[in-house]
């Protein structure tokens, strides 16, 4: 994915500008569009990635044209990753056994946060009757978010 | 003799366009597409076209398919069905993730739990890391936070080899 972006940060200074007709209304555009390839042009960014992505609908990939069919894509991909809401993710583990909700525990602060929520716990009770889980995690719960 | 059955009854049957985001059309008969609840409220609303904003031709037509199986289940095919959900479960994680999405959004509710068990069932013996990579979670606790959140939880994450491959 970084790889990718940077190479866009190349063509687009060249590819992008001479086609943005240079009326009032696009100035504050422009002026955007400028300092997202600044952040292009800066991968020591760690965010550089995901606020590309997120401008270049609106504000990069729009004025190219040959490109811009692998940079639809690109962001397709992208959205798909990052679109599978919590919501969901909660889904497929309530069907999960204790054990392994637990292990997952470690894959980040937000599953943390919300495998160990009251709301999930509940509905992993009513799924699959396993008092464990709701020892285990409500104290585990308590644990972490005093910190 | 199915076949005249059934075509003396296309008269009195409706049919509805579903519409992928992509912009190619579908034609179903209702009663197929009422398995689907958010479709079948915007059928009692009395929309036959239906635009779907939020899923792919490819994701459509997949769901389309599970539709009309599940469509024609009846007591004597419960064996067909069975093998049919088998291999409709089979793609890649980023596959079954659209897929979960779009009977999410649809209200399939049937899909949802078949898709839903099958993901847990297929991260059941992954790794951590692979899970992290499978869902695209980045990492945001510090090499000792993890250390201590594993070593609560020893016992989870004992039991032999965990799969560390990506599909």
């Amino acid at each position: 994915m970084k790889k990718k972006q940077n190479t866009k940060a190349k063509e687009n200074p060249n590819l992008s500008q001479p086609q943005i007709p240079q009326t009032k209304k696009n100035a504050s555009s422009i002026h955007k569009m400028k300092r997202f390839e600044k952040i292009l042009e800066n991968p020591d960014q760690e965010n550089a990635g995901t606020v590309v992505v997120s401008a270049n609908c609106s504000l990069i990939v729009a004025p190219l044209k040959n490109k811009q069919k692998t940079k639809a894509k690109a962001i397709q991909e992208y959205a798909i990753a990052e679109s599978l809401p919590q919501e969901l993710i909660t889904k497929i583990f309530q069907r999960s056994a204790t054990k392994i909700i637990l292990r997952f525990l470690a894959v980040s602060k937000k599953w943390m946060y919300e495998l160990t929520s009251a709301n999930f716990i509940y509905t992993h009770l009513s799924t699959s009757p396993n008092a464990i889980l709701t020892r285990y995690l409500l104290r585990d719960r308590n644990y972490y978010l005093q910190k | 003799m199915a076949s005249s059955s059934s075509s003396s009854k296309t008269g009195l049957k409706k049919m509805l366009t579903l519409k992928s985001s992509d912009g190619d059309e579908f034609e179903l008969e209702e009663s197929i597409v009422i398995q689907c609840q958010t479709i079948k409220h915007m059928v009692e609303d009395g929309f036959s076209l239906i635009p779907l904003q939020n899923v792919d031709t490819k994701t459509l037509t997949k769901i389309i398919e599970y539709m009309k199986k599940h469509a024609e289940k009846t007591e004597s095919n419960k064996e067909e069905i069975k093998n049919f959900n088998k291999e409709f479960v089979k793609g890649s994680f980023d596959d079954q993730f659209e897929l979960v999405s779009a009977a999410n959004y649809l209200h399939i509710n049937g899909l949802m739990d078949l898709l839903c068990q099958s993901i847990a069932d297929r991260i059941n013996n992954k790794s951590v890391r692979a899970v992290r990579e499978i869902f695209n979670i980045s990492n945001d606790y510090t090499p000792d936070e993890e250390e201590k959140v594993r070593d609560e939880h020893k016992w989870a994450h004992e039991g032999g080899e965990f799969d560390e491959s990506l599909d």
